[in-house]
């Protein structure tokens, strides 16, 4: 013991005394273990967040079309699809017995965040809990937002913040709506806390289909002096871009509520045979798909997998040139050290003190090595981490 | 008084096939004494030295170094014979570069657990390096030393685990002929104080008086240089 510690002191202020020989050492071998582990543990990471999200959506109706985009817009907020499902459809599921059915509609925008417009189930499910001092939103207009966006804009209960304008250039498009913060949720690690959350009924709002205006006067009327009890409204409408207890009376719907757009319906089927005539209901429809979101992920996950693969077969090429750089390092140093190993012999020093010295220095480089390397993986996966809830 | 050291019938062959043959002569070193091998380079000075030490192991002969025969050891026994036995000042001092001079003098606890390395042994190494002028320059390197402290510095080594015997290779070597008398009136004082047994390999006739024992080695070495 007295003889291993010894060694490990010796080391220790050899490997000291030239401090650039062992940073640069310690700086390659950590590399040689950061990045294969963090590749390995970050692919698993991906995995994992992909598969749970996946796994917690188990159906997911939409528009026939690009299922890719169908998942990755109602599951992860990224990017829209242009074709919409009925409103109607989450009745049709409920009164089928088939499950719980929450309606999702994600198209717009305040400050760049996606606005997503679902139902109080959706929390519920996803376990999104509001903050002290927040409620979840009872009115046309309110929103809560996610953790993430809160701290990153400052936003707090009680602010108001501007829908994005969906198209500068299309004046009779529906205008922005002033948003009225009622709730911060807590954080969840996930994509949830890079959303704002609304009723579906005010992202219809936000889409045009909803909405309030002043009392249209004869005056305003196109169609003033006919004999018809409806009067058509000219441009001159007011149009209110913020709800309140004023004037949430007037917002109404032309036309069927059943019609109303949603990108996709999120289905929770209640057992597995509910799952499969949910399936098969809509398999043969021509308008409408109900894929299995962990299905798609596993697709995107193969590919994955054999990225990674290929990744760590370069890594490995790197390990060899980065275990031979260091065995030549090594041996250059002890040759270097040739004196000082033939004064230890004539001293009386035996070949194995000898080589617990040189084993010494080797595991020192090695355990700064892990330790840098394990550091580098934590800080990488806290990166990875935001950059999968974005 | 008793033999320090004694040598019968040492052969030794140095070289692929035996080129170089060193042939030893009986010698007999009393406790306390000081004496010297003297000859031309090349002679077997310190190859002598170096099989009187253990560092290398004769073909034939006998070496004891008190009651002990190092011929009769392992080299594992002689190692740890070596370490609790013998101090070696070598030529080119041997520092280590990387430690401080106070470590410098510890090294020999630091290579074999045999040795304690507790209080007693760091006060010696301070004490020593006191007597040697050098208490001021524990912390120092190596490299932040003059040549004749670099020399203190490899004696105090030498000394600290209380050897039975000193063994010294040229220590002189390099220095001129004021530094060199500095440096053995130092070694002088020590084994004196300390009732050590010194064996010393110069070239130096300047020296030669300083010794009770002086050993022409000129003869001892057959077919070529050591």
């Amino acid at each position: 013991m007295r003889a291993l510690s010894n060694a490990f002191y010796l080391a220790w202020h050899y490997l000291r005394s030239s401090r650039f020989r062992t940073g640069v050492l310690v700086f390659c071998v950590s590399l040689c273990i950061f990045l294969p582990s963090f590749t390995f543990v970050g692919a698993s990471r991906i995995e994992g967040e992909l598969s749970a999200r996946g796994d917690a959506s188990p159906v997911l109706i939409g528009y026939k079309g690009n299922e890719f985009d169908l998942t990755m817009s109602s599951l992860y907020f990224r990017g829209t699809v242009d074709d919409t499902v009925p409103y109607a459809l989450v009745a049709e599921i409920r009164d089928a017995g088939y499950g719980t059915a929450i309606p999702l509609f994600v198209r717009f925008t305040a400050l760049g965040v996606p606005i997503v417009g679902t139902s109080l189930t959706y929390f519920d499910r996803r376990g999104l809990a509001v903050a002290e001092g927040g409620r979840l939103p009872a009115m046309l207009g309110e929103v809560v937002v996610g953790a993430e966006v809160a701290a990153e804009y400052g936003i707090e209960v009680g602010d108001k913040r501007m829908s994005d304008h969906t198209n500068l250039y299309n004046i009779a498009d529906a205008y922005p709506l002033v948003l009225n913060v009622v709730g911060v949720f807590e954080p969840t690690g996930t994509v949830d806390d890079h959303a704002i959350f609304a009723d579906v009924k005010t992202t219809w709002v936000l889409q045009g289909m909803f909405h309030g205006h002043a009392q249209v006067e004869e005056r305003d009327a196109l169609n003033a002096g006919e004999e018809d009890e409806n009067l058509e409204a000219s441009a001159a409408l007011f149009i209110f871009n913020e709800i309140d207890e004023d004037n949430v009376g007037t917002y109404h719907v032309h036309g069927d509520l059943g019609d109303a757009p949603l990108s996709a319906v999120l289905a929770f089927p209640t057992d597995h045979r509910a799952l499969s005539q949910l399936l098969g209901d809509h398999a043969l429809s021509e308008t409408h798909q109900a894929l299995q979101p962990s299905t798609v992920i596993e697709t995107i996950l193969d590919i994955v997998m054999r990225v990674r693969a290929a990744v760590q077969a370069y890594f490995a090429l790197i390990l060899v040139s980065t275990v031979a750089f260091f065995v030549l390092v090594m041996v250059l140093s002890l040759r270097l050290r040739a004196s000082e190993i033939a004064l230890a012999q004539r001293i009386g020093c035996s070949r194995g003190a000898i080589a617990a010295i040189v084993g010494a220095e080797i595991t020192l480089i090695m355990a700064a090595s892990v330790v840098t390397a394990v550091a580098l993986t934590a800080v990488g996966l806290l990166v990875l981490d935001r950059m999968l809830a974005l | 008084m008793s033999s320090a050291v004694t040598v019968e019938g040492l052969r030794f062959a140095y070289g692929d096939g035996g080129a170089f043959q060193l042939r030893v002569p009986e010698l007999a070193l009393s406790a306390g004494s000081r004496a010297a091998f003297h000859g031309p380079s090349g002679c077997g000075k310190t190859t002598a030295l170096h099989l009187i030490a253990g560092i290398l192991k004769p073909t034939t002969g006998t070496i004891r170094i008190g009651d002990a025969d190092i011929t009769a050891m392992s080299e594992a026994e002689a190692r740890a014979f070596r370490i609790g036995n013998v101090g070696f000042v070598f030529q080119d001092f041997a520092l280590i570069d990387y430690l401080d001079v106070e470590h410098n003098v510890l090294y020999p606890y630091f290579l074999n657990p045999a040795l304690r390395l507790d209080g007693a042994a760091r006060q010696r190494a301070r004490d020593l390096l006191t007597t040697l002028d050098l208490g001021a320059k524990g912390r120092r390197r190596p490299t932040q030393l003059s040549q004749g402290e670099r020399q203190r510095v490899a004696i105090c080594r030498a000394l600290v685990t209380q050897p039975q015997i000193l063994m010294a290779d040229e220590p002189t070597g390099g220095l001129d002929h004021l530094r060199s008398d500095a440096v053995m009136d130092l070694i002088d004082r020590l084994v004196a104080e300390r009732g050590i047994t010194l064996l010393m390999v110069t070239h130096d006739r300047s020296l030669f008086p300083r010794f009770d024992q002086l050993w022409d080695a000129t003869t001892w070495g057959e077919g070529g240089q050591a």
